[in-house]
């Protein structure tokens, strides 16, 4: 099927064009549902509500731009709205070097260990690394979004890609010892 | 084999092809979901129907009460021409109409009246009401003379009913008499009996003044029943104008001549002359008790207690359907424990006939439950419950469950590494308080109303958000977290009680109502499958009025 006849049959509230548009992207938004939230429970809450969201405002879609491009925006925005009522405190020192690298063998992270450490950053932390890094926003688009300015999100930025880069060294030292043979 | 990457890079490419598949559980959520929407939907919809219906139902009432008061009115009015028209076409009117007419009649008795005592004064010899003579037969020829005069009246002007005003029943049959002894003039024994047993009715109904009436020398029927008849014409004769043509009069007085075989005994017409006069009031008294006597019948059908004021006091027992936990979802988990309160208020209710009655009030409900199991401790950052809007005191406590929920994720791990090392955790339970002003409508059903009672409850309620606080609760002391940020400021319960009750005063009973209140969106959204239902036994004691 068509997938602009698809978004037109939503668009009039049709249950079957709903479900199969569900199964069609559930997967895609699953993933930033879970980058986003703090744990699975939560990203599939998010995603359960971020589609309700989507078929409620399916009519505004106006076909310009990509449809991908366009029900991811409305999900990150949705699982933003969550945080956007908490405040958040800024206890960080905003001088961190903007560049870390880290050395790593790609086979030894598994995609669950770096989703685990994703979730398990602060929220702010966890939504401007996502932002910046996976979904290429701009730290002024960020600081649009969160309604924070571009310094702190700058600064969260760094923050969170230290606090990656420890969690995965500290993984594979764990690991070393458990497996000093592996090396 | 490795290398240095900027770790943006990683995760990047780690997750470019990360497309996870959600538990077919989201689907069925959403679907849910979507088909909820649409009976909410409904819900107001059927609301606003219920309260179109309810209007409806009391514009009813009230036009209907106030269509009543019009016939009533009308009737007064209306029925002169309806008698007159009946009279025309068959002489006898059996319109219980009459009864209420009996106001404008009377009004036009004098002009009959008249004729008659004309007929008295010029034709002295005529009247016959000859009390001295016990034989029926003068006697039912006196009032045959009486009757055609009546009905010489009646075909002059049309009028009847003066003679008959006491019950429609008497008049109807007097008249079918008078008929028939138009016929059998010659032979007045016949109809003697009846003509008895119609004045015997006659006499009833004008009450007690015939008593006081009859002469103290004779106790018999016969003049009782003239007695009456004169004293019906001579009450009447008071109202009376000396103006009537002379060529009626002259046809009465032909009628009478015929029927003159009486005797005449007008120092009797003179006694009863005289006794008429103070009995003449009397007689409208009669006619004014009758009057009262239907106003207050009215009064007391209008006065069947169809008010009644209500207060009641229940205990309050919360509950839910499922085991979700409207506050956050990793707390869906943990035990509830669903604690008891009050609830109190006051209510009216109206009945519409003896089985249904509409009923309203105001009522305040709290409720609260308990979610157990929980860690707090303060944090540096603000991690609050989803559905918790917190206070500014209580933004840096953090609240999990302790019960791990089927995430891979320990609790633990989401604080900081060093956060870990100082946090002080406490376990506790979670209070969510909501106290609701609570605005029933509802219909009941008797089953049995006599002195117990028993009725079937039904109907909905509109619940507006009052109180709203979270707290936590732990070694009996207490925290305010704050506010649930997804209770709706206004939502609805569907209600199903049965209710027994116990009159022990006249207008004073004793109700006690277990009612079940399922309730139908009290979250707007992320109720997190808690489906909360109350379920209240109200008692309480009414006042009916």
């Amino acid at each position: 099927m068509d997938l602009n006849q698809l978004i037109n049959d939503c668009k009039k509230n049709d249950r079957k064009a709903q479900e199969q548009l569900y199964q069609l992207y559930a997967s895609k938004l699953f993933s930033v549902c879970l980058k986003y939230s703090r744990n699975y429970i939560e990203a599939q809450d998010n995603l359960q509500d971020g589609f309700l969201l989507i078929f409620n405002k399916i009519e505004k879609f106006s076909f310009k731009g990509s449809f991908e491009g366009w029900l991811k925006r409305v999900m990150i925005n949705h699982v933003l709205q969550q945080y956007r009522t908490q405040t958040f405190l800024s206890l960080v020192n905003e001088n961190v070097p903007d560049d870390v690298e880290i050395e790593l063998d790609d086979e030894e992270l598994s995609l669950d260990f770096l989703l685990k450490i994703i979730q398990e950053l602060p929220d702010r932390y966890r939504l401007v690394f996502n932002l910046y890094a996976m979904d290429d926003y701009s730290h002024a688009e960020i600081a649009e979004m969160l309604s924070i300015n571009i310094g702190t999100s700058k600064s969260n930025l760094s923050r969170a890609r230290m606090i990656l880069k420890e969690k995965i060294e500290q993984y594979k030292n764990n690991e070393n010892k458990t497996f000093p043979s592996a090396k | 084999m490795s290398e240095r990457k900027n770790i943006d890079r990683l995760f990047q490419e780690k997750f470019k092809e990360f497309e996870p598949i959600p538990s077919e559980d989201v689907w069925t959520a959403i679907e849910a979901r979507l088909n909820e929407k649409k009976k909410r939907r409904i819900i107001p919809f059927w609301w606003k129907l219920s309260g179109v219906a309810a209007l409806l139902l009391i514009g009813f009432l009230v036009s209907k009460s106030i269509n009543t008061r019009e016939i009533q009115t009308e009737n007064s009015v209306v029925i002169d021409p309806n008698s007159k028209k009946n009279e025309k076409i068959n002489g006898i009117d059996n319109n219980s109409k009459e009864l209420n007419g009996k106001g404008t009649i009377k009004s036009e008795n004098p002009v009959v009246n008249q004729l008659k005592i004309e007929k008295e004064k010029e034709n002295e010899s005529e009247i016959n009401f000859k009390n001295s003579s016990n034989t029926s037969n003068k006697n039912s020829v006196t009032t045959s003379v009486e009757d055609k005069k009546s009905t010489v009246t009646n075909k002059t002007k049309q009028l009847k009913i003066p003679f008959y005003s006491s019950k429609s029943e008497v008049a109807d049959r007097k008249s079918s008499q008078n008929r028939s002894l138009k016929k059998n003039s010659n032979t007045p024994k016949e109809s003697d009996p009846n003509r008895e047993t119609v004045f015997e009715k006659t006499k009833n109904q004008l009450a007690q003044n015939n008593n006081n009436l009859s002469n103290p020398e004779k106790d018999s029927k016969n003049n009782e029943l003239s007695n009456q008849v004169v004293e019906n014409k001579l009450k009447e004769n008071k109202n009376l104008k000396p103006s009537t043509p002379f060529e009626k009069k002259n046809i009465v007085f032909d009628d009478l001549k015929e029927s003159s075989i009486s005797k005449i005994e007008t120092t009797e017409v003179d006694k009863k002359v005289n006794d008429t006069v103070p009995k003449n009031s009397v007689a409208t008294n009669v006619l004014e008790e009758l009057l009262n006597e239907k106003e207050s019948k009215l009064k007391q059908e209008s006065k069947r207690n169809r008010w009644q004021i209500t207060s009641n006091v229940a205990p309050i027992f919360l509950g839910s359907v499922s085991n979700g936990s409207p506050i956050d979802s990793t707390l869906s988990n943990n035990s509830k424990s669903f604690n008891t309160n009050v609830g109190f208020g006051l209510g009216v209710s109206y009945s519409v006939n003896k089985k249904f009655s509409i009923r309203t009030g105001l009522n305040k409900v709290n409720m609260s439950y308990n979610t157990n199991d929980i860690l707090f401790f303060s944090s540096l950052e603000s991690k609050t419950l989803k559905n918790v809007r917190p206070t500014a005191s209580s933004r840096m406590i953090q609240v999990q469950s302790r019960i791990s929920n089927n995430t891979s994720i320990p609790s633990e791990t989401e604080l900081l590494s060093f956060e870990n090392n100082f946090t002080n955790k406490n376990n506790g339970v979670l209070r969510q308080e909501m106290g609701f002003l609570e605005m029933p409508l509802e219909m009941t059903y008797n089953l049995l109303n006599k002195k117990f009672g028993l009725k079937i409850i039904g109907g909905f309620s509109t619940l507006f958000l009052q109180d709203n606080n979270i707290t936590i609760v732990s070694n009996g002391r207490e925290t305010l977290l704050g506010e649930a940020n997804n209770l709706n400021d206004i939502h609805f319960s569907t209600n199903l009680g049965l209710g027994v009750k116990y009159n022990f005063l006249k207008s004073f009973e004793f109700n006690i109502e277990p009612t079940l209140k399922y309730q139908l969106n009290t979250f707007n959204a992320n109720a997190g499958n808690f489906k909360p239902y109350f379920f209240g036994i109200y008692s309480g004691v009414s006042y009916n009025f």
